[in-house]
């Protein structure tokens, strides 16, 4: 007879329906799988036939065909192992169809049994939202983020023979076992000693959403300060944390406890990462990468002139279009990678050194060394910032430093501002619009043309510092068109000119 | 000397197994032609000479696979004087050094060292504060006839010579000694430099040309600077710079050593400070050197200033005391961004500050102007 599970399979971070079908038959005994399984995927035959055997179940000796429908794309991984097991029980009449129903399945088979949590339950799930599902339980929370359906938890082939046959309950959706993230608590702005300068510069990045440039030798305190812009960041818009959900669902990245992703995350890969782990790929189903586990929140990349040239193209072009194409040309998906950038440099190579006169890096080392970063991806940072180690009286002062949460309401006020104005964040304000939401006062736009004709400031430059001063002006609370001389100036201050040679006119 | 001997001693001069002791030992009691004979048959010349037989040997080797011709040409190319010491031609000032060179080549005019000669070195890597000080210094002593020795490396030694060889009513040439042939210019950022040095002062080597600027060989360089300066002038300096080495050599033939005073906030004065510490003079002013080297003192022009605002006055004051961060600006002098940003940006404009990769430094000379009698 013919058994027909619903399931899906995930290729980056989107599920797509898969129909299990399983016929058992006369014949020789064997087992076939039909519709493009991959290699983990075809592995099922041993992991189910394991653990039927260990939960008391039988394993049919006839001939076992399995055809994951439809055929047209790759199935991938070990989630459909389940409704593979499933699709054999009904088909040997070890189950009845009634008792299973419509149920969907998705669930890693272990040898003993057990029913194990796989990369994307929440886009699985999502792509047959309607359906009633059964998951193992480290997936029920991201499970019932995207279901409308109902969903069960099985912790073991037994229990799920059981629970659908009516001879036990249904296991009670039990805390999960993975480490659970804590996305809620993060370092306060308050621990960040003196610097003045390199703090406003994260409040106006988190306010306007400007990606961000730190250069300083190492004990400068760069990550110390990248790591408290998720803070400053309100909540996820819904679409946006759904999204984000379901690409780390997909990486298979831990989640919160409650399966929603509604904090801006923050990522910061080293720099030997593959390309793979930075971009996405590396697998059948094209894990998600970096680029996209910071999508909605904050990538900070340390060290930025050490990673691979093509990994900094790729960056370049996931600020651009907030997407990412993973995979070969011919077979690649898109994946959302729409995140704030924080960069972080050393000034020169040695590591040590960064104010002038400080190192024996010369001139062209330095131009040498900065100059790796292309003059297209330094374009983007509409803030690029010195930091240097503050001097022990900073940090030994008693006069405290703002906390996270006055900043953040602050951010949140001026993000309420620059979105109910243009319906952007500053940073994306664009020809009309920043036409007519920053207009410099005649003393500032004398200072622009200066800036512009000694070479400082491009005709790109000019556009992105009226954006960073509309953000300033706007945390300021001077929210009308104009731009005061010392908006700009302060946003002026803000855009470093880094290596000068080398990217002559890059401002 | 003839053609022939002068290219014999570019040849010995070159031969990487010649210390420059033996070098010069070899050549005070025979032609360099001849001395190049010797060796090329594998005979140690004179018994002034004992060495090893695996030396004799390695500097046989070496002698016989320099070609000639190719040295001769590129002395004429590039019209490379070539003396020896013991020569007629030989500047005395190197000649009575216990580490003169055996060989010494040169561009332009010999004559440049008849003047009073002060050295000034300093880091390649320096502020911008040391670089206007190298720069002022350089035209204001070349303005009081001295002439300026310094080693043509980027960073102070260039902004000195760029001073000396630019300054509008100079009186004295200026010297520069490098560490690799005369044939081709290093480093090549200072190309117009090399050809003005050329041109109308003085460049010096003891290498031959065809030689690059191996890193061992700038040490040796440094202490042709000291020989031939009568007072040495440090700009700016790490704990382990070069310019340290300099001094060392000075200190051992009892030159004075003088040092531009730097903040203890600018790392790029920390091995200058060690310097005054350990006893160099201070050099605040063009008037101290001239002092020091006995020289009469002219009346130097005090640059005009334009009083400063309060707020820009302690800007300059916390930039002046070493390069600045505008995070550090601002906490240093508990001011608000906007007004200091304002001002940092006047005085950018101004050009009283400059700035790269965003620190902020002083622009001008670290130099007082002490009014001087009528
Ligand atoms: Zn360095």
């Amino acid at each position: 007879m013919i058994a027909s599970v619903p399931s899906a399979t995930l290729l980056g971070a989107r599920g797509y329906p898969v129909t299990v079908e399983v016929h058992v038959g006369r014949g020789l005994p064997g087992f076939s799988m039909l519709g493009l399984p991959d290699e983990a995927c075809r592995e099922a035959r041993d992991r189910v036939r394991a653990a039927l055997m260990s939960s008391g179940l039988e394993w049919p000796d006839r001939r076992i065909t399995v055809n994951l429908a439809p055929p047209r794309h790759r199935k991938t991984g070990s989630g459909l192992d389940l409704a593979i097991a499933v699709g054999v029980l009904i088909a040997t009449d070890q189950l009845t169809a009634e008792a299973v129903g419509a149920l969907a399945f998705v669930g890693e088979l272990g040898l003993d049994g057990s029913i194990r949590h796989v990369p994307g339950v929440a886009p699985i799930v999502g792509v047959r939202a309607e359906n009633d599902w059964v998951v193992p339980p480290d997936g029920v929370s991201e499970a019932r983020v995207v279901a409308s359906g109902r969903i069960r938890a099985a912790a073991s082939l037994r229990g799920l023979v059981d629970a659908l046959s009516g001879s036990a309950q249904w296991a009670e959706a039990v805390a999960p076992v993975r480490a659970v993230v804590d996305d809620e608590h993060v370092p306060d702005l308050a621990e960040v000693r003196g610097q003045p300068v390199a703090r406003l510069a994260l409040e106006v990045a988190a306010a306007g959403g400007h990606h961000l440039l730190f250069v300083g030798a190492p004990g400068s305190g760069k990550t110390m300060l990248a790591t408290r812009l998720p803070g400053l960041l309100p909540d996820l818009e819904p679409d946006v944390a759904l999204e984000a959900t379901m690409i780390r669902s997909a990486a298979g990245v831990s989640l919160p406890a409650e399966g929603l992703v509604r904090r801006p995350p923050f990522r910061s890969p080293h720099h030997t990462s593959s390309a793979a782990a930075m971009v996405g790929g590396g697998s059948h189903y094209m894990r998600p990468g970096e680029v996209s586990l910071a999508h909605g929140g904050v990538l900070f990349v340390d060290e930025m002139g050490q990673f691979a040239p093509s990994v900094l193209d790729t960056l370049r072009e996931a600020v651009e279009s907030g997407t990412v194409a993973v995979g070969r040309v011919n077979h690649h998906v898109t994946l959302p990678a729409r995140f704030q950038l924080v960069g972080a440099t050393n000034p020169c190579p040695c590591g040590e050194g960064s104010a002038p006169g400080s190192c024996e890096c010369d001139e062209r080392s330095r131009q040498r060394y900065l100059g790796r970063l292309s003059g297209p991806l330094l374009d983007r940072f509409d803030l690029r910032v010195a930091v240097a180690r503050p001097a022990v009286g900073e940090l030994m002062g008693d006069g405290a430093s703002e906390p996270t949460a006055v900043v953040a309401a602050r951010v949140a006020s001026a993000r309420t501002v620059a979105l109910e104005r243009a319906g952007v964040l500053n940073a994306s304000l664009e020809g009309v619009l920043l036409d007519q939401w920053a207009i410099p006062d005649p003393d500032a736009a004398l200072r622009l043309r200066r800036e512009m004709e000694h070479g400082r400031l491009t005709g790109r430059g000019y556009h992105r510092v009226r954006r960073s001063a509309r953000t300033i002006a706007d945390l300021a609370g001077r929210t009308d068109a104009v731009l005061s001389d010392e908006d700009i100036t302060v946003a002026l201050s803000m855009r470093a000119v880094i290596a000068r040679r080398a990217h002559a006119g890059a401002a | 000397m003839t053609t022939d001997d002068q290219v014999a001693a570019s040849v010995l001069a070159g031969l990487a197994s010649m210390s420059r002791r033996r070098l010069q030992r070899l050549l005070l009691d025979r032609s360099p032609t001849n001395a190049l004979q010797e060796l090329r048959a594998g005979r140690a010349p004179g018994d002034s000479m004992a060495m090893s037989d695996s030396l004799l040997e390695r500097l046989t080797v070496q002698a016989r696979a320099v070609d000639e011709g190719v040295m001769a040409r590129l002395i004429a190319e590039s019209a490379i004087g070539v003396t020896t010491v013991g020569s007629a031609e030989y500047p005395q000032c190197l000649a009575d050094d216990p580490e003169r060179p055996g060989v010494l080549f040169y561009r332009g005019e010999l004559s440049a060292l008849n003047a009073e000669r002060v050295g000034i070195v300093g880091t390649r890597n320096a502020t911008a504060a040391g670089r206007a000080t190298a720069e002022e210094l350089g035209a204001a002593l070349a303005e009081a006839g001295i002439c300026v020795v310094s080693g043509l490396a980027l960073g102070i030694d260039a902004a000195a010579h760029r001073g000396a060889v630019n300054a509008s009513s100079a009186i004295a040439r200026c010297v520069a000694v490098v560490g690799n042939g005369l044939d081709e210019c290093y480093p090549k950022r200072n190309v117009r430099l090399w050809e003005q040095l050329i041109d109308s002062h003085l460049l010096l080597s003891e290498w031959p040309p065809g030689t690059a600027p191996d890193a061992f060989r700038f040490p040796l360089r440094n202490r042709i600077i000291a020989a031939l300066s009568r007072v040495l002038v440090v700009v700016e300096s790490r704990e382990h710079g070069g310019s340290l080495i300099t001094a060392r050599a000075c200190l051992d033939r009892g030159i004075e050593v003088m040092v531009v005073p730097g903040s203890p906030k600018s790392r790029a004065s920390a091995g200058t400070n060690l310097l005054l510490r350990d006893g160099a003079t201070p050099a605040t002013s063009v008037v101290d050197i001239l002092e020091a080297v006995g020289s009469g003192v002219r009346h130097l022009p005090a640059p005009v200033s334009t009083p400063l605002d309060a707020v820009s006055a302690e800007v300059v004051e916390r930039c002046a005391a070493g390069p600045a961060t505008l995070d550090s600006i601002v906490a240093d002098c508990e001011l608000g961004i906007g007004l200091v940003a304002m001002a940092v940006a006047d005085l950018l404009a101004a050009g009283t500050l400059c700035e790269r990769d965003g620190w902020i430094e002083v622009a001008g000379s670290r130099l007082v102007h002490p009014v001087t009698p009528q």
